[in-house]
């Protein structure tokens, strides 16, 4: 799958698995973790949404699975981004910064402000 | 018990994952058991929830053999409710009320299977029309296996 300018935003689930990608190869149960610790508890993952996010992501060849630890729980699947899974990540990301930047000039938004 | 629950759900997801949804869901119970007491306990109940109506009812209402009988049931309910309704207003007594019962439950006995099936099979045909091309080719497939 490859992304242009006008493709929608990333869902959620999609955003913050990526992004939990990011740190390295991970089963199911860390990704969850590492998503609400990315979104300071505000998204929580659960497993059915979970799984199907990674079919899709698998499907759109944006993680792939990995190998996994050898003495590691064999339920367990590990799950790490692909190069492409990368960029699509990095372009939502930008996305998110330019709409930061338009943000602040109309003054919807101060640099440095505390929420 | 979410092992129960998720024979409910659809049955790839069951199939491709179900090992790891199960290790998954006892983790995050078990975590936030530990990290926040009873109040972890429910959110990760509560949040199972809104899962379940998000993929488990959508799979179980879909079934004919479940739907069909559940709608002719509520319509008929919904029918004789009027009826009965419009009969006390007009009929006197208890008695004049139990005469006319017959007439009042055979209209409704009769047509609501048809009205049900009429609906049900409007609203498969709705969901038939509906943009298939931003499904996965994972998607697509599983859900050409379930067509009615």
């Amino acid at each position: 799958m490859i992304m242009s300018r006008s493709d929608p935003p990333l869902p959620p689930a999609t955003f913050f698995i990526l992004f939990a990608l990011t740190s390295g190869e991970k089963h199911g149960y860390a990704i969850m973790r590492e998503s609400r610790k990315l979104s300071d508890d505000s998204f929580q993952l659960g497993p059915a949404t979970l799984y199907t996010t990674i079919q899709r992501l698998l499907d759109s060849k944006w993680i792939e699975e990995a190998p996994g630890p050898e003495d590691g729980d064999p339920r367990r699947r590990y799950y790490r981004l692909t190069k492409q899974g990368r960029w699509a990540l990095d372009h939502e990301v930008r996305r998110m910064e330019a709409l930061v930047k338009k943000s602040i000039a109309l003054r919807l938004l101060s640099v440095g402000a505390k929420s | 018990m979410y092992e129960r629950l998720l024979s409910l759900y659809p049955e790839y997801l069951r199939r491709d994952y179900g090992a790891e949804m199960v290790l998954v869901f006892s983790e995050d119970l078990e975590s936030a058991r530990r990290e926040a007491g009873l109040p972890g306990v429910l959110r990760v109940w509560f949040r199972e929830l809104g899962e379940f109506v998000r993929f488990a009812i959508p799979v179980q209402t879909s079934s004919p053999a479940l739907v069909v009988p559940a709608l002719t049931f509520a319509v008929f309910a919904v029918m004789i409710s009027i009826e009965m309704g419009v009969a006390l207003r007009h009929l006197p007594t208890a008695a004049t009320l139990l005469q006319e019962l017959p007439a009042t439950v055979t209209i409704p006995l009769f047509s609501t299977p048809f009205i049900a099936f009429a609906v049900v099979r409007t609203s498969r045909s709705r969901t038939e029309l509906l943009d298939l091309s931003q499904l996965t080719e994972w998607e697509r497939a599983e859900c050409s296996k379930s067509a009615f």
